[in-house]
Formats: structure tokens, sequence, C-alpha cells
């Protein structure tokens, strides 16, 4: 897609100021083509409002955001999705009145031309998240689970490069965390989409992620391997704790 | 008023009247259903109506642009009082038609206005005007343009609006810029909602339901605002899905009350 040395995202220097309260302190960091990137962080730590830097929902105060090297900061959310930046929200939304069926399909209606295409699109993806069956029904009568893969699939079908899911795990059982962790496997395994999730399931972001950047306070606290943060004295004193 | 309603009355056209009245509600009300399906309520019916009825008085057309909500209606009534050439505070006279032949154009008008709406309403663009409803950002984040999606849902309203009003304009024979005051958006309101939000039929329902009452209440020489406020009340809080909801819902009832439970057919939404 983009030459190897590049990363697909990048954020420089970055920082948000909501008044007085500086919610992302001069944020650097990079994705890279088909990983799976962790941002994870206490509460508060500026892990939504990173979020909404790159989706395009926040313009950030200072610093610069790259996609595919090329600056995207201040985009609107409709044209950083139109070039590949997809993002889930919190508590798996999903359009409550709309069934299963129509929700995909607004996912694929910017980014999937022609009907016959779309209708495809449609039925690849529900296929994939094992949605098939429920086609038909409205979404608020999906157990929680598969709302959780129903917003994950809403946001695929918009054929994403860069997927960003905002806690993807939040309020799930262990059988539907595991589920979803598969889902998201999948997507990076079969389709080569590279994933970026804020999640505070630790055990789960420690097994499925490549890499993991902390924050704390809206500035990056330590960025490596799930090995390497986990050992981090500075992210074990503000966020992991210690086990004594 | 009492001049126009004498007038009809003794020439036997009444019928054919309040048929063109009740298509221009039926229009304005399925108009503004389509503006609630993104979540918004629209306060400028008043202003394309006056558009409408203005431009088929005096140019013989209609014709509907987006513009802001409830500034437009009063705007375009203020501006209205002001126009000489458009008669000014007194109004437009004399835009006589051939009233039966008009009465039958003018609800076929109506009738395909509204079908045309429905067609919006069912299509990938009405899809997009539930999702918004449901969740604005999400629509976003999707990669669909929020903002063009509502012009085109505001405008295609109007342009609704505005034929209504020209419906309004004809039948009346006589207008003026006090017969689109900010009332006149309520209305719609209440057709809406006294009908039921939830489908065209009930929206149409409604419309035509009040603006027979209303002559009715007109005749009677009552003031019509007393209507519209006691059907708005009605449809907000004794019936929330408005008249047409809850007639298909006690149908429901009845229905699945006269079967044996084990054959009841499952509601959707049942998950275990």
């Amino acid at each position: 897609m983009t030459d190897a040395a590049a990363p697909l995202l990048e954020l420089r220097d970055v920082t948000k100021r909501f008044g007085g309260l500086v919610a992302v302190r001069a944020l650097s960091f990079a994705i890279h083509s088909g990983e799976v990137l962790g941002l994870i962080g206490p509460n508060g730590a500026g892990k939504s409002t990173t979020f909404n830097l790159i989706g395009g929902f926040y313009a950030p105060t200072a610093g610069e955001v790259l996609f595919e090297s090329r600056r995207i900061t201040g985009n609107e959310p409709h044209v950083a999705a139109r070039m590949g930046i997809v993002r889930t929200f919190q508590h798996g939304s999903v359009f409550r009145d709309l069934t299963v069926r129509d929700n995909i399909t607004v996912g694929a209606t910017a980014t999937v031309r022609g009907h016959a295409a779309r209708e495809a699109r449609v039925q690849e993806t529900a296929r994939m998240l094992g949605l098939e069956p429920r086609l038909d029904d409205p979404a608020h009568a999906l157990p929680s689970g598969h709302q959780r893969l129903l917003s994950i699939a809403i946001a695929l079908a918009a054929r994403p490069i860069l997927l960003c899911l905002d806690e993807p795990l939040a309020g799930l059982n262990p059988a539907e965390t595991q589920e979803v962790l598969e889902v998201i496997a999948r997507i990076r395994g079969e389709l080569g989409v590279t994933v970026l999730l804020v999640e505070h399931n630790v055990g789960a972001v420690m097994r499925i992620c490549d890499r993991i950047v902390v924050l704390n306070f809206g500035a990056k606290l330590a960025e490596g391997t799930p090995v390497e943060v986990r050992e981090n004295e500075h992210v074990i004193d503000a966020y992991l704790g210690r086990a004594d | 008023m009492p001049a126009v309603l004498f007038g009809v009355a003794t020439d036997g056209s009444y019928f054919g009247q309040l048929l063109i009245w009740a298509a221009a509600a039926c229009v304005q009300a399925a108009s503004l259903r389509l503006v609630m399906l993104i979540g918004e309520i629209n306060l400028s019916t008043a202003g394309f109506c006056a558009i409408g009825a203005y431009g088929a008085g005096y140019l013989g057309s209609t014709f509907g642009v987006p513009m802001l909500a409830f500034c437009v209606s009063e705007v375009v009534r203020l501006l209205l009082t002001r126009a000489e050439f458009l008669g000014g505070n007194s109004g437009l006279v004399g835009i006589v038609p051939d009233l039966p032949a008009y009465a039958a154009i003018a609800a076929l008008l109506a009738v395909l206005t509204i079908v045309a709406l429905y067609i919006a309403e069912t299509s990938t663009l009405g899809l997009l005007f539930r999702a918004i409803r449901n969740h604005e950002p999400l629509v976003q984040a999707v990669g669909i343009n929020v903002r063009r999606v509502k012009i085109a849902c505001l405008a295609i309203a109007s342009a609704a609006v505005g034929l209504s009003g020209g419906l309004q304009a004809y039948a009346n024979s006589v207008i003026a810029p006090g017969d689109f005051s900010f009332l006149l958006s309520v209305y719609a309101l209440a057709y809406v909602k006294f009908g039921g939000d939830g489908s065209v039929i009930g929206a149409c329902l409604g419309a035509v339901l009040l603006t027979v009452i209303s002559q009715y209440m007109l005749g009677l020489g009552a003031d019509q605002t007393i209507l519209f406020g006691g059907a708005l009340l009605v449809g907000l809080i004794v019936m929330p899905r408005g008249v047409y909801g809850t007639a298909l819902a006690l149908l429901q009832r009845l229905r699945r009350g006269g079967r044996p439970a084990g054959i009841a057919i499952p509601v959707a939404g049942d998950e275990t």
C-alpha cells in the first residue's frame, strides 16, 4: 500500500486543549501498516480525545496528523473515513431502530458504489462476523455481544485501511470477549486491515496487540511491545499497579 | 375568511375547496415528517408555504429553496407585508382557478408528491435519514457527509411544502402574509403528532381529520388555534403514536388476543 518505511498513520506533537484543560499534550506516535496497536491508560488520560483527533471529530490545537504521509489535520470525519480511517464508538454503538442489514448498508453507502456491489459487501461482512442469520432483525433486539460485532461490521463495511475500535470489549462476558478478539485477529489476518484500539481490558490488549502506547494525563507514558510495557516501571506505577 | 366561505358555500363547491385544503395539509404533514426522520423539527413550513403560494399566485409556478428554519418563516412573512407589487398587507387578490377541475388536479398533485416523499423515505437516502436520527457521528464515521444529507432532506421537504402553498393559494383565491404566520408551522406539527409520526399514512390522516374538524369549528365561529393546540397535546400525551399508530396497535392486540397463545407471532425484540 505505502512504502514500508513510512508509517500508515503518524501523530506529530499533537496537542488538544479544551479551554484550560489540556486533554492531549504534545503526543507523538505512529501506526505501521498491518499492525494492531493498543492505546491504554487510566480514565481521563486522553485516549478518546486521541481517537477523535485521528478520526477528524476534533481538530488539534497544535501539531499534525499524517495518514499515508499526507497531512489530514482538520479534515472532517467523513473525509477521513473516505480516505480509509473508520472508527467505532463506545458501547458498541449501532443504529438501534434499523435492521442488521440496514446497519451494515449504511456503513457501505459512502465507500461502495452501486447497489449490487453494496449488497455483496453487506453479505460478505455479515458472513465474516457471523451476523448472517440476524440480517433482518432490528439492531436493538441483538444481545450485547452481537451488537458489538455489528458495530464492527458497520465500520468494516466502509472498507477501512485503518480501523479504530473504541473499547470493543467493554461490558462483554468472557465468551463474547473471546469472540470479538478472534474477529479482530481475522480482520488483520484475512483483510490486512490495520487496527488501533482503545481498551481497558489490559489482559486482552496484551494478548492481541503488537505494540502498545500508554497515555497518562494526556501525554505518552510509554510505548513498546506488550512485554516491554508490562515491565515498564512508570506504567506499573501509573496504571497497571504492582502485583504484591 | 367568512366571505370566502360564504362564496364557496353558495356556488356549491365547498367540498372541492375542502379537498384542496386537506390535500395541502397532507403534503405539509408528510413533508414535516420527512424532516422529523433526521431527528429535526422544521419550523420553516410556513415560510416555504408562503413562497409556494405567492409563487403560484404571482408567477403561476411553485418552487422551494432550503434555508434556515423559524426565521425564514417570519422573514418571508415580513418581507411580503412590505412588497407592494404582491399586494402588501392586504394580500394578493383574485387568483381564481376553475374550481371543480382544479380540486381534482390538486388532489392528484398532492398524492403524487406524497408518493414521491414516500419513495425518498424508503430509498438509500431515507435510510441515511433514519440512521442520522439514531447516531449522527456514526454516520459521519463511515464517510457520509451528514450536512449534505440533511440539506437534501430539508430541500425535498421544502419543495413539497412550496407546492402545498401553491395549492392553497388557488383554493383560497386570496392570499395574504397573515395566512403564513408561524402558526402554520405548528399546525403541520399538530397534523403529524395527532395522526401519528410513525408513517406517512398517520401524518396524512392527522392532516385530513384536523382540516375537516377545523373547518367545521370555523363554521360554528370557534377559534381553530384551540383545536390544533389540543390535538398537539393529545398527540404528545394521550396517544404518543397518534390516532393511526394507536389504532394499529389496538388492532394488533385484538388480533393477537383472538389467537391461541401458542401460535402468537414472535415479536421482534425477543431475545433469550
